[in-house]
């Protein structure tokens, strides 16, 4: 039975809500003076009270999720903070070399537009680059249907058994790529092919991407593979903490 | 466990670390990592809840100390407030980012959930409305805590892991979830709220709960 005064109402409320920190002893002492004088008065706020300790001791009890840190894992950090740290040098660096020998119009917008790309954080731009690249998949996806209506040249045929090439979906081990920056969008595309891996997540803001292998792929011959890239700065498995 | 309180040696410490850490100290940077990257996996851990995210949110969370520890103003709160507002960040951060790229898996958690055959064993049952009492039956006491917060929404569950697990005090809540402090009390409130009705509909009260789980 609540037994506060009607005129005590606002302080009820008030008070009720800052019981969870009443329970974890973490409020400045005029408030828990506060809280306790309330809760002489109040016996639903007694009540409440008792079920918030018994809440802190719930959790207090329970099995909590564990992290582990590891040599390996500060070795892996390091590496994507080193590899993240190279583009903030660019700036510094020649113009591309390709460029060089260019003048003109064109090759000002280009530049233009090169220093404006150079002015956008990293995992922004791989974004516009990837979500570009998608764009053009969709479009190459409406055109194909066309295409494939367009009967085979003569002496060609496929059989069930051949491979089709272009699936490397899923279900496999799933690992952590660190691409150069200098990678293009291509570029990171065929390597991931070249691995029967499709990208699953990323780039995060360290610029790192999650593949996933196909079924049967093993990350050992994956991470190998793209380990003896240039374009790869970093490739290693995910693995729980 | 709530943090204990800082003793001024241990805080010396922290600033110290963060000093070094600021002027590009791999060593100090690196006993930094081994003494608060437990803490922060734990919590991202609770947030994210799949492990296999969370070492690359770690990463985004380590990568922002390593780049900002010089402008830490200890004037301005705890250090550990600071860090964990950075985890709560880069945590709905990732979550956004993987809510784009699994439109598929979406689709498919739909279709499984229309179908009635969970995914998973565990917490995922307990979102089955039509099982109740299977469910508590299936579990251990002690997982029913775990298995009410999944139900909540991803702001419930935060507000309270960082209430009662990690025993921050509601200015602090607010500054590293980004809102006022009435507002986290007003959401702890709720919280609880929604935490209590799952609890009841399975005949359990946190005090009832606590003590069953203590004999």
């Amino acid at each position: 039975m609540n037994t506060q005064p009607q005129s005590s109402a606002q302080e009820h409320d008030t008070v009720r809500e800052l019981l969870p920190w009443h329970a974890r002893q973490h409020l400045e002492p005029s408030e828990q003076a506060r809280v306790e004088r309330h809760l002489g008065e109040c016996d639903d706020c007694a009540d409440a009270f008792a079920e918030d300790v018994a809440l802190a001791q719930l959790f207090d009890r329970r099995a909590e999720p564990a992290w582990q840190p590891s040599e390996a894992h500060f070795e892996r950090l390091m590496a994507m903070i080193d590899a993240a740290a190279e583009p903030t040098a660019a700036p510094a660096a020649p113009a591309e070399p390709g460029l060089q020998n260019r003048s003109g119009r064109e090759s000002g917008r280009f530049s233009d537009w090169l220093e404006w790309l150079r002015t956008i954080p990293n995992p922004v731009r791989w974004t516009l680059a990837v979500e570009t690249f998608a764009i053009a998949g969709l479009a190459m996806a409406l055109i194909l249907p066309r295409a494939a209506q367009v009967p085979p040249e003569p002496g060609l045929f496929q059989t069930y058994s051949q491979e089709t090439g272009a699936t490397p979906a899923g279900a496999g081990p799933r690992l952590r790529v660190v691409f150069a920056p200098t990678t293009t969008v291509v570029e990171v595309l065929t390597l991931t092919r070249s691995v029967s891996a499709q990208i699953v997540a990323g780039p995060s803001a360290l610029g790192v991407y999650t593949l996933e292998l196909g079924a049967g792929q093993t990350a050992e011959t994956a991470i190998k593979t793209l380990r003896g890239d240039t374009h790869v700065v970093l490739a290693e498995p995910v693995t729980g903490p | 466990m709530p943090p204990p309180e800082m003793t001024p040696e241990a805080m010396a410490h922290e600033l110290d670390l963060l000093r070094r850490i600021g002027a590009g100290d791999r060593e100090a940077f690196k006993t930094f990592y081994f003494e608060y990257s437990p803490r922060i996996g734990r919590f991202l851990l609770k947030m994210l809840k799949h492990p296999e995210r969370v070492e690359e949110v770690m990463n985004d969370v380590l990568m922002t100390v390593w780049q900002s520890a010089a402008q830490f103003d200890p004037a301005k709160g705890r250090f550990t407030t600071w860090l964990f507002g950075i985890a709560h960040n880069k945590a709905l951060k990732s979550l956004e980012r993987e809510r784009r790229y699994s439109v598929e898996q979406a689709v498919d958690t739909r279709d499984d959930a229309d179908g009635g055959h969970p995914l998973e064993d565990g917490p995922e049952a307990a979102q089955d409305p039509s099982t109740p009492e299977k469910t508590v039956l299936g579990w251990e006491l002690g997982d029913l805590l775990g298995a009410a917060l999944d139900r909540l929404s991803l702001e419930h569950r935060t507000v309270l892991e960082l209430a009662f697990a990690e025993g921050r005090s509601y200015q602090e809540i607010a500054e590293i979830i980004g809102c006022p402090p009435n507002t986290v009390k007003t959401r702890v409130f709720h919280a609880k709220k929604k935490l209590h009705e799952w609890l009841e509909r399975r005949g359990y009260s946190p005090t009832l709960l606590a003590q069953e789980t203590l004999s």
